[in-house]
């Protein structure tokens, strides 16, 4: 064990110069990583970013329950309407099922309010290997969606499933005993130009719809 | 002058190398789908084990570390940098990063070992003042994001599920809970021995 000597004043000065950097760099590194304190999650970075800055959502090949392919912007820009997506796949046991109710209540909403013409919901099947136009029929019957506001997609290719859930910040996993599919839940408004311009919690589903009102307000 | 010498192979570098090697196997394939499946073993096992390598390995003796330690004294700046590194890699956001991002796994290797060696080098240089501070406040930390990742009803990571992300912060209190004991514990037993009579008695 070496003996402790004491510090010499020169030394002193040079370590608390140091502590004074080290304390900036290390809170500045950890703001950064951070996006400046506003967001410690992954989900929370992702949607500040799309708050900031909207990206257009891909073009990519969907089949509706009916059969028929659509793309994805195109379909959105022809439609005119606002759409709030989100993402489900029909074995699913937990969050898809709170996801679908809160669908179904949101598709009264709009209903009631008259807001059909301006808004529709879209629900993305990110289990194209299980989940052909059948299945999806029989799941739109389960959850009782009214085709000419809720329209549930599956994807053509299974091949696109990565890009479509990359641009849209969705990480699917395995939950290990049953290999169940888990992901982020949430909700994406896109306004009529194919943009998407916000990203919600479940919980905050109503916020997107007054949103939408306030843009139609305003137009 | 110092011996220039840069692979020591003192018994505490074997122990330490298995330790680091063992973790670092937990970063690749096909190990790697283990921490990639459970929080656990990311949080609770790997990076612990990157720490503790990190903590037993001995530093080699070089002039420039000799040097350093002018801008150490008390041990404080390799404790205020150890501390950024420990609160840098309990964010979830970080935890989603080093899955997703290979360049981020690596750093947290690399950063993690030297984190080890920071708390090291602070546990050798430090007063009695200064290290229940960063202890205290390491220990607090933990056990504060331990009981966060408990109680948090939403999914803090994108990469793990929710019940994987509550055994995790089981883990970090009872972590939490060992670690500040066994600092006690050892803490008392230097007291009595005298070894720190010079922090107590000035």
């Amino acid at each position: 064990m070496k003996k402790k000597l004491n510090p010499g004043p020169s030394d002193l000065a040079l370590s608390f110069v140091g502590a004074i950097c080290i304390v900036f760099l290390g809170i500045f590194a950890l703001l950064l990583a951070t996006d400046f304190g506003r967001s410690f999650t992954t989900e929370g970075y992702r949607r500040h970013q799309i708050d900031v800055n909207p990206e257009s959502v891909p073009n990519i090949l969907l089949v509706n329950s009916l059969g028929v392919n659509q793309h994805l912007q195109n379909v959105i820009i022809q439609d005119g309407r606002f759409v709030i997506l989100d993402f489900f796949y029909t074995s699913c046991r937990t969050i898809c099922i709170a996801q679908a109710a809160i669908f179904n209540a949101l598709q009264e909403k709009i209903k009631a309010h008259h807001l059909d013409d301006r808004v529709r919901l879209v629900s993305v099947s990110f289990d194209p290997k299980q989940d052909d136009i059948k299945a999806i029929q029989q799941y739109a019957s389960r959850v009782k969606a009214d085709p000419s506001v809720w329209s549930l997609l599956t994807l053509n290719n299974s091949k696109d499933l990565k890009s479509l859930l990359d641009s849209f910040g969705i990480y699917v996993i395995k939950v290990p005993p049953f290999g169940d599919l888990d992901h982020n839940a949430s909700f994406h408004l896109i306004d009529p130009k194919g943009n998407l311009i916000k990203i919600s919690s479940l919980d905050d589903v109503d916020d997107l719809l007054s949103i939408v009102k306030l843009k139609i307000k305003y137009e | 002058m110092s011996k220039l010498k840069l692979v020591n192979l003192d018994i505490r570098n074997y122990f330490a190398g298995i330790l680091f090697l063992s973790a670092v196997f937990l970063s690749l394939w096909p190990l790697r789908t283990v921490i990639i499946a459970d929080m656990f073993w990311h949080m609770n096992i790997q990076i612990p084990l990157l720490i503790t390598a990190g903590l037993f390995s001995k530093i080699p003796a070089l002039a420039f570390f000799q040097n350093l330690s002018r801008f150490n004294t008390y041990g404080l700046n390799s404790f205020i940098a150890s501390q950024v590194i420990l609160a840098f890699w309990m964010l979830p956001i970080s935890i989603d990063r080093a899955i997703v991002h290979w360049e981020y796994d690596f750093a947290k290797i690399i950063s993690l070992i030297v984190c080890g060696w920071l708390i090291q080098i602070s546990f050798k240089k430090t007063t009695t003042v200064i290290e229940v501070f960063f202890v205290g406040y390491f220990l607090a930390m933990l056990l504060w994001v331990g009981f966060y990742y408990i109680q948090s009803d939403v999914r803090l990571c994108n990469v793990y599920s929710q019940k994987s992300q509550q055994y995790a912060g089981g883990g970090l209190v009872v972590f939490a809970v060992v670690l500040s004991l066994i600092w006690i514990i050892s803490k008392l037993n230097k007291k009595k021995d005298g070894y720190d009579k010079y922090l107590f008695k000035r």
